[in-house]
């Protein structure tokens, strides 16, 4: 095939590529590994129930502690 | 002497599609990797594909597209390196030898990491092979993109624009 023909093919692939890409969006597909996703999710709730728990009993310890001694402040 | 300059095409529309796709994809896979599984696989879905779309295109594509313009023998490749560094090395107008080895290893590392990830239907034990082979293919997307500085200060072109124009400037002393 000529080079002016293979370029014209060229935009034929940059249609695969756009077909592909409007494809995968619209599919449902299934997850390949739900397990880890569900495990990635429970560590970020872990991770997020620690990191705000923490902060939350930091910041009532540093109310009471203001409270108990006003002088402090 | 004197050096004649012109501008023609040498990335046709799908080489450029697939460069600008593959970047796109790549930053939304590794940004959605821990976070949002659904968009993480359909990324790499449409890493699949376009890699799948370059070999096929290697083999039957435009001048500068095709696997046989670019990919020379390897030892080519430490000449090509030795020759920059002593401040040499000759402009090619297509994929320089570095660049071509570059381009091998990436569709390499990216069907790998594929691989992996859909061997993660299997079980969690791929998940950290997957992961090795993702921060690997980070690796060379970062060495890519310092050879295209240095090969663009080096020469005096911006290759960045070639690659969305397409054109680049054919000197006379180009390989």
């Amino acid at each position: 095939m000529s080079e002016q023909g293979l370029l014209r093919l060229s935009w034929f692939f940059v249609a695969l590529v756009i077909a592909s890409a409007v494809m995968l969006a619209r599919l449902d597909l299934p997850l390949i590994a739900p397990d880890v996703e569900r495990e990635h999710g429970e560590h970020r709730h872990d991770r997020e129930r620690d990191t705000y728990g923490g902060l939350v009993q930091w910041s009532s310890g540093l109310v009471q502690t203001v409270v108990a001694n006003p002088d402090t402040v | 002497m004197e050096v004649k300059e012109d501008r023609i095409l040498v990335w046709d529309p799908f080489v450029r599609v697939f460069h600008w796709s593959l970047v796109t994809a790549f930053v939304v896979a590794w940004a959605s990797g821990d976070e949002w599984a659904s968009l993480h696989e359909r990324a790499g879905y449409f890493i699949g594909t376009l890699v799948v779309l370059r070999v096929v295109w290697g083999l039957i594509g435009t001048r500068h597209a095709r696997f046989t313009d670019f990919v020379v023998a390897p030892r080519r490749v430490g000449e090509y390196l030795n020759a920059l560094r002593t401040g040499g090395g000759e402009r090619y107008l297509g994929h320089n030898p570095a660049g071509a080895w570059m381009i091998v290893s990436l569709l390499v590392m990216l069907t790998l990491t594929i691989g992996s990830g859909l061997l993660m239907a299997d079980g969690e034990q791929w998940e950290e092979l997957h992961e090795a082979l993702a921060w690997a293919t980070l690796l060379l997307v970062l060495l890519h993109v310092a050879g295209v500085v240095v090969s663009g200060l080096l020469h005096h072109e911006n290759l960045v624009r070639a690659m969305v124009t397409g054109r680049k400037v054919r000197r006379q002393l180009d390989v």
